[in-house]
């Protein structure tokens, strides 16, 4: 019976070729736009999830109580102390930390990703072993592990096992493991590691580990079983502060942060890099909402498909009226009948689902390049997508073909034959409202569209507050790069392709790191301005192109701006000091001018010494984005230190070509023993937020897409309406009524639901994008423009779409449409 | 009013080619009552269908009022046909989602004519046809005579000059149809042209001229005495 049921609804369905068609592709397109979206959000959720117990992973995080600032580093040895001290809490705990290398490889020299790491990291994430042995590889201290894609980068054509790299000319590493690539779901980038014993010794810092208040380390510690992790921080912190350090409890406290919140968090100082150098792929932390709203999407998407899906089954099945009324005649009782739709919306949902997978393979590649994600169709072959992809099927199918079971089966067989067409109860008014709630989505989804545009273009087109043009960087990453700097200085602004040329701790796309708080004369200690400090040399931010909004620049040409190094035996310093508005504003002198000559002091104590730097304030600078657009301009401090492993060349107009051979020369002149390390200012800035950009142009194309499958919905709908009315708009056109007139009575009918829709979808979409535009610092105005704008679209489509379908059938001779039956 | 001169309808579908009506001469004056008969498949609708402007002849003229409509486009044609002709059918062809009152107003809606005027024209020509006490009433709650009455009254609220009517007592019974009769032969008194497909001898007797069609010709005219 079944198999006889299946077999008449694919006779059924190509018969009816049209509707079928449309119906199956809309829900198609539908599930596969769904598809996608859950790969991505799914690939975002699952950051680190392969780990062994993820849930019971932390990464230990510290929090300075003064500035507010939360470092994702932790202190270089006092993980171990921890774990001794909790030995019931804690079962394991691991570290890494990541620095750039000169590495040779006989006469080849690379600069590469090295990381140091305890050799238990390997126990706590899991790479497989492809060749050498877990548990000896690095127990031998000149061993290294790399991953596949690092074998084949350095080893192109050999068996890297066995061979030997050099870090910086000295340190040989002999390749004891090849292990597996870093998922791209792991917020791991490394791919070169090294035993942490060989820290002191690469880093030439034999102190590492006596330095209680160092954090240039990454951290992660397996808990025992409910254990809470915030108490355990505590007692840790409690621990420390009471046996290693009393300042730990005063200016500090721990935090652990759970292994799959990292992908989530943006904001964390010293994070790691998220870009893995060997394979290029980058895997940017997400805000929680921009996922979130991606998993609304796909919801909506599949609602409106489903929706549309109803719909045309509901109006298909009273074209069949006739076709039951004949079934019941021939004996059929009102349960087969039922049955029969039951199982044909079931077999084209299931088609469609088919289809669905289809789409999906051919579009995961490109739809992963534009996210910058590598999606894997693969990834829905579980049995647990598949299986829930196919009861979402099964039930867009019942659900479907429910209304017409229950109403067209029951009606009697006579009224049946007798009525060529019929409208079941309620039907026209059920799929009126089913119209209404899809454009409603359609809309909504494309009023976001224009909202998500418009910040977009607002947050990548407001003013940096730096000029990232004809900007060259180039890191001083060693002794002999940092000693030449003054003379390679010296030789380039001796060229008139270079307008400047300075030095400085941080520039803009790169992480500000250290915080300093500072005092101010005339208030208590409690009056705290929290910054992030940046040391500069002369010329810093002429060669960015930043602006003052009060007073001048540091400059060597007044002595008293420059900051003398502190130590022990000068533990009193003064210099010159400049703030940028957001600073400024925090200190209370809203006027920048007001600022100006201000006494300001940092204090600190360290080893027993009480340190100060008394400064004065030259200039307030102009707030310059740093990092994301996305968060206000961080409060900054610009003191003029002289150190910095950032050079900054600008060249001036038309000559970046020139200024970067200059460049190149003059590092190969004077840093012979390293490969120079440069970019271009403008292309780390475009880098910095090409993801973001193209993440949100993706959103944009999804709610495209579901408009359009609203509007297939439409076409069908207005296909059936027009078959229904055949006879109508022959009665109407023989009473005059031109083709004109049809058209614009049938378009209308459906279009005034798309105007009706509005009223949903506005206060819906407004209520969500406020809440989304509060991520952002800078943000639009939110108008009524994309609104109208949305809802303008969407009509026009709409009646587009009908419009189409109506003309044909307006075109129909009446004496066809009326002819006796 | 209007003269068919060697006027040849052919459709073509697969090759084959029915010739529906072969080189028809008629003249039609105003206000006459004319039946045309013969058997099914006779060319009897395509004929009414050229007459009324739905349709367009493969040769020959047509001549509407002394103007040739031949050659005429679907839209021209449309303006002419809302101005002068009426239809009625055999199945009636009411909307069923609209009154009576609506249903007959709809032949006014395309006509640019004030609401006002609309509602006083629709209640006189209800009261002409007797079916004024049922204009709420929709199409399905009326028996067969009282719906072709309503459909004459739309055909004819527009002060059409000619009503073409295919049958119009095709699907009603003896009592109803004489009713629906009645009612043409009073409007034909009052003026209007009438040009009606029948397959009833009896109704034909209500024209004064019968046109008796075979294969697509005419064969007899005859004139009732
Ligand atoms: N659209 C068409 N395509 C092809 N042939 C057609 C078409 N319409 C009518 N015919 C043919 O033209 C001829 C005349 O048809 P018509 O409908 O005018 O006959 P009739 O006299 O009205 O018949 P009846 O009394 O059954 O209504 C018939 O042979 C018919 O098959
Ligand atoms: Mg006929």
């Amino acid at each position: 019976m079944l198999l006889n049921h299946v077999s008449m609804s694919f006779r059924s369905i190509i018969k009816n070729k049209l509707y079928s068609v449309i119906n199956i592709a809309g829900l198609a397109v539908g599930l596969a736009v769904s598809i996608l979206i859950i790969l991505f959000v799914s690939h975002e959720t699952s950051f680190d999830s392969t780990v062994a117990d993820h849930d019971r992973v932390y990464r230990l995080n510290w929090e300075s109580k003064s500035s507010g600032s939360r470092f994702a580093t932790f202190f270089n040895p006092l993980s171990p102390v921890i774990a001794d001290a909790f030995p019931n809490d804690v079962e394991m705990v691991t570290r890494i930390t990541l620095s750039e290398r000169l590495l040779n490889i006989g006469e080849n020299k690379q600069y590469q990703t090295i990381s140091f790491v305890d050799p238990n990291f390997f126990s706590m994430f899991p790479y497989e072993f492809y060749a050498g042995d877990p548990a000896t590889a690095l127990s031998n201290l000149n061993g290294a592990i790399i991953t596949q894609a690092a074998a084949d980068v350095l080893f192109p054509d050999e068996l890297a096992i066995g061979k030997t790299i050099t870090l910086d000319g000295q340190h040989d590493f002999q390749i004891t493991a090849i292990i597996s690539n870093n998922k791209s779901n792991s917020h791991q980038i490394s791919n070169i590691f090294v035993n942490m014993e060989m820290l002191p010794t690469v880093w030439n810092d034999p102190d590492i580990w006596q330095r209680n208040f160092s954090d240039q380390l990454y951290h992660y510690i397996k808990l025992a079983p409910n254990v809470s992790a915030d108490v355990f921080a505590a007692n840790a912190h409690t621990y420390i502060s009471e046996n290693i350090n009393q300042e730990f409890g005063e200016s500090i406290s721990f935090i652990a942060q759970p292994l799959s919140d990292i992908h989530f968090t943006t904001e964390l100082q010293n994070e790691m890099s998220v870009r893995d150098t060997v394979t290029g792929l980058s895997k940017p932390a997400r805000q929680r909402s921009d996922i979130n709203i991606f998993g609304f999407v796909a919801i909506l998407t599949l609602v409106i498909a489903t929706f549309n899906f109803i719909n045309m089954q509901i109006a298909q099945s009273s074209n069949r009226i006739k076709e039951v009324g004949v079934r019941k005649v021939l004996g059929a009782n009102r349960s087969q009948i039922a049955a029969q739709f039951i199982i044909e919306s079931t077999v084209m949902s299931i088609i469609a689902l088919i289809a669905s997978l289809v789409i999906v393979e051919m579009f995961a590649p490109f739809f992963g390049t534009m996210l910058g994600v590598p999606l894997v169709a693969d990834q829905i072959y579980s049995l647990g997508f598949i299986s829930g992809l196919l009861l979402v099927s099964i039930l867009v199918g019942i659900l479907s073909g429910l209304y017409p079971a229950l109403f067209v089966s029951g009606i009697l067989p006579a009224k049946a034959i007798r009525s060529r067409v019929f409208e079941g109860v309620g039907s026209a008014k059920l799929r009126a409202g089913l119209v209404i709630l899809q454009f409603s989505i359609a809309i909504g989804l494309l009023s976001a569209t224009g909202i998500v545009n418009r910040q977009i273009d607002f947050a990548l087109n407001k003013p940096l507050g730096y000029e990232p043009e004809n900007v060259i960087t180039v890191r001083l990453n060693n002794d002999e790069a940092r000693d030449a700097y003054n003379i390679m200085h010296d030789q380039l602004l001796a060229n008139p392709e270079i307008t400047a040329v300075s030095r400085g701790s941080v520039i803009p796309t790169r992480d500000l790191s250290d915080g300093s708080t500072y005092l101010k004369e005339d208030e208590g200690p409690d009056f705290k301005i929290n910054t992030r400090r940046v040391g500069v040399s002369d010329g810093y931010f002429d060669s960015l192109g930043m602006q003052f909004a009060a007073g001048r620049a540091l400059s060597e040409d007044f002595l008293g701006d420059v900051l003398p190094s502190i130590s022990p035996d000068n533990a009193t310093v003064s210099g010159g000091i400049v703030l940028n508005e957001t600073a400024a504003k925090q200190a209370g002198w809203t006027n920048a001018n007001d600022a100006l000559g201000q006494q300001i002091y940092s204090v600190f104590s360290f080893g027993g010494t009480d340190y100060r730097m008394n400064l004065n304030i030259v200039g307030v600078v102009e707030d310059a984005h740093y990092s994301s657009v996305r968060s206000e301009p961080a409060s900054l401090s610009f003191l003029m230190t002289g150190g910095g492993n950032n050079m900054v060349i600008k060249a001036s107009d038309g000559n970046l070509d020139k200024a970067t051979q200059l460049v190149d020369q003059v590092w190969q002149q004077h840093v012979p023993s390293y490969p120079i390390r440069r970019t271009f200012l403008e292309e780390d800035y475009a880098s910095f937020y090409a993801v973001e950009g193209r993440v949100f142009r993706m959103f944009i194309g999804f709610a495209g897409l579901a408009a359009m499958i609203a509007c297939i919905g439409l076409y069908g709908l207005a296909s059936f309406i027009a078959d229904r009315r055949t006879k109508e708009i022959g009665i109407r056109k023989v009473l005059g009524a031109s083709v004109l007139d049809i058209v614009m009575m049938l378009s209308w009918e459906l279009s005034k639901l798309v105007i009706i829709a509005n009223i949903i979808a506005w206060p819906a979409a407004w209520i969500l994008m406020n809440d989304w535009l509060t991520g952002f610092s800078y943000r639009i105005e939110m108008t009524i423009m994309p609104y109208l704008l949305a809802g303008v679209v969407a009509f026009i489509l709409a009646y587009a779409t009908t419009s189409i379908r109506a003309w044909a059938a307006a075109r129909i001779n009446p004496i066809y449409s009326l002819k006796n039956e | 009013m209007l003269k068919l001169q060697d006027l040849t309808k052919a459709y073509r579908t697969d090759e084959v080619e029915t010739v529906a009506l072969n080189n028809v001469n008629i003249e039609i004056e105003h206000g006459e009552f004319v039946a045309i008969m013969g058997p099914s498949g006779c060319g009897k609708s395509t004929l009414l269908n050229i007459i009324g402007m739905l349709d367009t002849p493969t040769s020959g003229h047509y001549f509407f009022q002394d103007e040739d409509v031949a050659g005429y486009s679907e839209a021209q044609l449309g303006v002419i046909r809302k101005q002068h002709i009426g239809f009625i059918f055999q199945s009636f062809n009411l909307i069923d989602e609209l009154s009576v009152a609506e249903n007959i107003e709809l032949a006014l809606l395309y006509h640019d004519i004030p609401a006002s005027e609309r509602k006083e024209r629709v209640a006189a020509v209800m009261d002409k046809v007797g079916i004024a006490h049922r204009a709420k009433h929709m199409p399905s709650q009326l028996s067969g005579g009282q719906q072709q009455r309503v459909a004459v009254a739309r055909a004819v609220v527009g002060n059409q000059s000619m009503i073409l009517a295919d049958e119009p007592t095709g699907n009603l019974d003896t009592a109803h149809g004489q009713e629906v009769m009645e009612m043409l032969q009073q409007l034909n008194e009052e003026g209007t042209t009438i040009v009606m497909v029948t397959h009833s001898p009896s109704h034909a007797d209500y024209a004064r001229r019968t046109i008796n069609l075979l294969d697509g010709h005419v064969v007899t005219e005859s004139m009732r005495a």
